[in-house]
């Protein structure tokens, strides 16, 4: 059996202990929530840390509510709880869809969606036991200096592996973080970083409180959708994702669209020039297939997980057309990935 | 460093017991080894198989990603439970009567999934419960009289009849050779 | 307790220059083992015993054990680890089939029959096609672990998951240098074997056992997934060449097989695989001129061991995707070609033994077809690939026609006699000894079953004895399909000749002329008088003493198969099969998805229809997802994936309907007619599979698994079925 190291666990059950306690730590000391990222991490071995802080006590970190313009997801929520929030489902469907996708339900039931848009990058040479890692004298991410992946980069090029950040990042979501010092609230999109180590813009001592969705991206606003690529309909990890938001005037016509890849880059990767491809214009399959090749060019996956990163760059295309044909009511010429079933 | 260590009082299938364990003790190893509940198995230890599956205040969830330590107050139920008395709990019966435990080592996260789905959704389709176990690997069956045996047990949980289906087999006999 | 763990080579080959144990930088009481350490020869037997315990000068696979550590906690075992410095100078390494030197072969079989050269130069057509498999994993969900301890008394006792107590206690008594009585084995009960509890379980069982002795203390070692995907034993990957001539008529006229089996870097059981793999490499196919060369080669990879099926399933795929080229080659359906040529009564294997009535291969395929209704489907579907635009979703229909010899290979049988042994308790009970484990194949229940029908007793007269070698009889190991054919034939014997005896001397006391009868437990007199079983034998083991009935099995005479040459009767029957598959292909991403298999087997009997339907729907997943899903990827010698996130298997949502059609022509020689039926459907759901995907896409798929990275690149290869018509040879034409 795989086992965890020890650490000393403390489980506070207001924000401003949790805040406390981080704020005068390194980076041996470490935020849980649902736990599901962070202990097969330590049990593998490529995270570490003596003291781990839950949040999972602290009652105003999870929920669900709407106000001022917002949705406002409690970085605690469970993501079942998300999924099976009617709001979310309701106004937020490519959300639902994403989180409902995430691994399989017993882990649904423990992972938070906080968690979630934290996850750590991921990579063939990086999620490995300690014993593998050794024999490669580790990478660039954790402990060596290398990456495998890109030997003469000089950065590590894991990947994102989050499936609710793409459609978040789409939907135009800001972040709530809290530290001793205050709070700050960023786009999501700001939040990402262009680098697998660096990946996310937090420090050490912020702690995700809350993640907030605008009412302009609810279905009353804007279509939405989210394909994800996998071998199985469960468990695995995305190895290519796609998220859209659609706005349309009254005649149709695109006045915005967005259109994040996940898994295929460091962070969630906007489709460049996608807004003006696809400005004024109707979607039909001719300006769907344009966008679709836009993806393309945005996609340039790197070997580093299942599925060839060649063959993952041209499904992008094929993606990104099915999720914004979905969008556009085209007929589905695609089969649908089995978690849409 | 001195391992820190956790005294609770955990609430396993309606009992309450008072363990104390090293606070970095997953809930499946201290069930298993703190507390000799071994019913529960593992398969992977990193959230990938769904063997370690119990129930934690009737929701399903991975034993090996959750801490003993975060178990206080929550009301845990492990395959142990799951009979009540003398009398098999229907998953158990109809699972029996199917033979949809092969080797039975998946058998129990299995079980206590199920358990959870149909709390939540008494009589769900083949469907729901392609989804609802749809994180639990069995390498014995093809799933099919997994997928049948939770279906009978919702039956017999809403006091119908239930027989295990014959026509499972779609046998062909052929004739006894010399009796032609 | 102390708990134990491995040090593993993480280099495919290499020199050991040093190994150094540094105590002061483990946890107190840490103990270390290495090579030099052993008490005897350094080899785990099996066929032979070149499988070392611990790497000795020079290790030839990533994950090779090096050095054993035990500490008295699991954690205090796993930073012991890191107090283990191994120095290694990389050696030249051989990675796959490809580099692997032919010369140097861990075993080559070689049979022919008729002249295939004159055959083929006869011939009107010829084909040709390579085929390959990968490695396949058996992820039973149990990982492998094993506690051993001495008693009091001095004797070794090792306990842990394994099919084979009796390959064990070998092992152990080899290694160890220790008399048979002093060690004993005994298995738990097994969450899943596949064969990967056949060979494995030997060695971490010495590794346990090692310990255990230096240390002077009970030591477990129980693995992580990884260590376990990592170190254990797999299926071989193959590359397996087949030239075919076939007359204008479609008929086959000669057969020549090259057969190749990567056998990783020790020999374990590669000869014995490669052997069945030769036995069944022409598949269910007449033809008079067959050569069959199979040879498997060194690697530097895992030792490759058993897996359900042990060779044939690799050597059935090449040959039932064969059959399909020479059906496109010869402008044939799929079930047309295997009509024209099965096997049926009276015909000849490659081995010249010729077929009884129990040869069901033409009833299957009959069966299947009609089902499936699959002649009429294929063609429409081929019709409808051709008319079909792009991007419109692809549906396909794929056959296989397969059999599988059942129990040991050859005279292994002969040579075991496998005992049963059974005793009357002075409960009057009978208790029942095999080395036989249930591993999820039922044996439990059926042994139960066949003891009770061939004896007249239920199930309450019964105790089964825990298969641990200090009680039980060598009755062989739990593998080949042998336990319900085999071992419960002698069971039903010794059963019913232990009943015979106590009805007898029962009548005898009671002074009754006519026979007693006995049934559902109670022994019954013409005249109306009723004793329950157990009072009856009650009163036997009072008055007459213990009683003790062994039985040995005794293959047929007619069963004997020459070695050298390959010629006689490899097996006295066997199970045979054929699987349509269906399945629908994304057109976009070219993924395969699954929706249903037909599979129909004849079983000889089914004992437990449920049991035995239970074998073949999750021998077919298996199957299925060999062909489809299941991938070993390494870089440079290492595990690429190595946990089950990563090397995929089929969840829940991936399996397809499987409807198990059981047939029944019943083989003299098993229980009440039962032929071995474990490892049948493991033969014809890859093949099928990937017809279908075939018929579905037109793509020429002849390698497994077939992912859609895999179906795109020969798609645009240009590998499709339009160009295998021109590529099959016209002699006639050429010659004339």
């Amino acid at each position: 059996m795989l086992r965890l190291p020890p650490f000393d666990f403390h489980t506070p059950g207001s924000l401003a202990e949790v805040l406390e306690i981080v704020a005068g730590e390194g980076p041996e000391t470490r935020v849980v929530a649902g736990g599901t990222d962070l202990w097969p991490n330590m049990k593998r071995r490529h995270q570490r840390a003596e003291r781990v802080v839950s949040l999972m006590a602290i009652p105003e970190l999870a929920g669900i509510h709407a106000h001022n313009g917002e949705l406002a997801l409690g970085s605690t929520t469970t993501l079942e709880d998300t999924v099976r929030t009617r709001v979310v489902a309701e106004r937020f469907p490519a959300l639902a869809r994403a989180v409902a996708s995430i691994s399989s339900p017993p882990l649904r039931n423990m992972g938070t969606i906080g968690g979630n848009i934290c996850v750590d990058t991921r990579c063939t040479y990086y999620n490995q036991t300690e014993e593998w890692r050794r024999s490669i004298d580790y990478c660039m991410k954790e402990k060596g200096t290398i990456c495998w992946v890109a030997p003469s980069s000089p950065r590590c090029w894991a990947h994102t592996a989050s499936d609710s950040a793409p459609v978040l990042c789409a939907l135009g979501a800001r972040v709530e973080m809290k530290s001793k010092q205050g709070e700050r609230i960023i786009p999501l999109t700001d939040f990402y970083r262009d680098d697998g180590i660096e990946y996310l813009d937090k420090a050490a001592n912020e702690v995700v409180t809350r993640i907030l969705i605008p009412d302009e991206s609810d279905s009353t606003h804007c279509r939405s959708s989210f394909w994800k690529l996998r071998r199985r309909g469960s468990i695995d990890f995305a190895v290519l994702s796609v998220a859209a938001a659609v706005w349309t005037d009254d005649g149709d016509r695109v006045t915005d669209a967005r259109i994040y890849l996940g898994a295929v880059g460091s962070r969630p990767l906007p489709v460049t020039g996608l807004a003006e491809c696809l400005e004024g214009k109707v979607l039909d399959e001719e300006t769907v297939s344009e966008a679709a090749a836009l993806a393309r060019k945005t996609a340039t996956p790197m070997d580093n997980t299942d599925f060839q990163a060649q063959w993952r760059g041209v499904m992008a295309a094929r993606y990104t057309e099915a999720a914004l044909g979905e969008i556009a009511g085209l007929e589905p010429r695609a089969l649908p990935p089995p978690h849409l079933l | 460093m001195p391992e820190q260590t956790t005294t609770l009082e955990l609430r396993i299938n309606g009992e309450r017991r008072v363990v104390a364990f090293p606070t970095h003790h997953t809930l499946l190893e201290v069930l298993r080894e703190e507390c000799g509940l071994t019913g529960t198995k593992h398969g992977c230890e990193l959230g990938e198989c769904g063997t370690c599956a119990v129930l934690v205040d009737g929701r399903p969830v991975l034993s090996c990603l959750a801490l003993a330590a975060e178990m206080a107050g929550r009301e845990i139920q492990t395959v142990e439970g799951l009979q009540e008395g003398n009398r098999l709990h229907p998953l158990q019966q109809t699972f029996a009567d199917l033979n949809a435990a092969q080797c039975g080592y998946c058998t129990p996260g299995v079980l206590m999934t199920a358990k959870g789905l149909l709390a939540d959704n008494p009589r769900p389709s083949s469907e729901e419960i392609r989804e609802a176990l749809s994180g639990t690997l069995c390498r014995c069956t093809g799933y099919h009289k997994i997928i049948q045996a939770v279906e009978g047990a919702a039956a017999l949980s809403a006091g119908e009849d239930w027989t295990p289906a014959e026509e499972v087999l779609h046998g062909t006999r052929l004739p006894e050779r010399g009796s032609e | 307790m102390l708990f134990g763990a491995t040090v593993r080579s993480p280099i495919p080959h290499a020199r050991i220059d040093t190994i150094r144990w540094q105590p002061e930088k483990a946890p107190a009481g840490a103990f270390c083992l290495t090579a030099l350490d052993l008490p005897g020869p350094n080899g785990v037997l099996l066929l032979n015993d070149d499988w070392p315990i611990l790497a000795d000068n020079e290790v030839r696979h990533v994950g090779e054990p090096v050095a054993l550590v035990a500490a008295a906690s699991r954690l205090d075992a796993r930073r012991a680890l890191a107090a283990v410095e191994v120095e290694y100078t990389p050696l030249d390494s051989v990675l796959d089939l490809s580099e692997a030197d032919p010369e140097n072969p861990l075993a080559v079989i070689q049979l022919e029959h008729g002249d295939v050269e004159r055959a083929l130069g006869a011939s009107d057509v010829v084909v040709e096609g390579e085929y390959r498999t990968g490695h396949q994993e058996h992820i039973y969900i149990e990982c492998q672990a094993m506690t051993a301890w001495y008693e009091p008394d001095g004797a070794l006792v090792v306990k842990g998951s394994m099919q084979c107590p009796y390959y064990v206690h070998k092992a152990l008594v080899h290694a160890l240098e220790l008399p048979p009585e002093r060690v004993r084995a005994e298995a738990t009960v097994v969450g899943g074997g596949f064969g990967g509890k056949e060979d494995y379980p030997s060695l971490i069982a010495l590794h346990a056992a090692l310990l255990a002795k230096a240390t002077g203390r009970p030591v477990r070692i129980a693995y992580d997934r990884h260590e376990d995907i990592v170190g254990t034993t797999k299926r071989h990957p193959s590359v397996i060449r087949h030239v075919t001539g076939i007359d204008e008529q479609g008929q086959l006229m000669a057969m020549d097989v090259d057969l190749l089996l990567d056998g990783g870097s020790y020999t374990t059981l590669t000869p014995v695989v490669l052997s069945r793999a030769a036995l069944h490499a022409g598949g269910v196919y007449r033809c008079p001129n067959v050569r069959i060369r199979a040879r498997a080669l060194r690697t530097n990879t895992a030792t490759n061991g058993a897996f359900r099926g042990f060779g044939a399933p690799e050597a059935e795929f090449a040959v039932e995707r064969q059959m399909d080229r020479v059906a496109r080659a010869m402008g044939l359906d799929p079930l047309e070609i295997r009509l024209r040529n099965v096997l049926e009564e009276g015909d000849e294997l490659p081995t010249g033994q010729v077929l009884d009535d129990t040869t069901s291969a033409r009833l299957c395929l009959e069966k299947a077809a009609a089902l499936t209704d699959f002649r009429r489907r294929w063609s429409e579907l081929e019709e409808e690939r051709r008319q079909r635009a792009d991007g419109e979703p692809m549906r396909g229909l794929g056959l296989s026609a397969f059999f599988h010899g059942a129990g040991f290979t050859g005279n292994g049988e002969r040579r075991m006699r496998s005992p049963v042994k059974v005793a009357l308790r002075e409960d009057g009970r009978i208790e029942v000894f095999t080395a036989m484990i249930d591993m999820g194949q039922g044996s439990a229940v059926v042994f139960p079953q066949i003891a009770c029908e061939a004896g007249g007793l239920t199930e309450d007269d019964l105790v089964f004895a825990e298969p641990d070698t200090a009680r039980v009889p060598d009755s062989g190991p739990t593998v080949a399909s042998r336990t319900t054919m085999v071992i419960g034939r002698v069971l039903a014997e010794a059963i019913a000749e232990t009943v015979e005896l106590v009805q007898a001397w029962w009548r005898g006391t009671k002074d009754l002329e006519e026979d007693l009868t006995v049934a559902e437990g109670a022994v019954q007199s013409p005249d109306g008088s009723s004793w329950t079983w157990r009072e009856v034998a009650a009163s036997y083991v009072k008055e007459k003493g213990s009683l003790e009935v062994s039985r040995r099995y005794e293959p047929p005479a007619w069963q004997q198969l020459d070695e050298e040459t390959y010629q006689g009767v490899a097996y006295p029957t066997y199970g045979w099969g054929a699987d349509v598959v269906e399945v629908e292909v994304d057109p976009d991403t070219l993924e395969v998805k699954a929706q249903k298999v037909t599979a129909v087997c004849e079983v000889g009997k089914a004992i437990h229809p449920t049991l035995c339907a239970g074998q073949i729907e999750g021998g077919t997943l298996q199957a299925v997802s060999w062909g489809l899903m299941e991938e070993v990827k390494m870089e440079e010698g290492r595990y690429l994936n190595d946990r089950l996130a990563t090397y995929i298997i089929p969840t829940i949502g991936d399996s397809p309907e499987i409807e198990v059609h059981l047939l029944e022509q019943p083989y003299e020689g098993g229980p009440f007619g039962a032929k071995g039926v474990g490892e049948l459907p493991m033969d014809g759901g890859a093949p099928a599979a990937l017809a279908a995907v075939e018929n579905a896409t037109g793509i020429w798929a002849d390698e497994i698994p077939a992912t859609p990275e895999r179906l795109t690149a020969w798609q645009e290869a240009g590998d499709v079925v339009e160009s295998i018509a021109g590529e099959a040879t016209k002699r006639s034409s050429s010659e004339d």
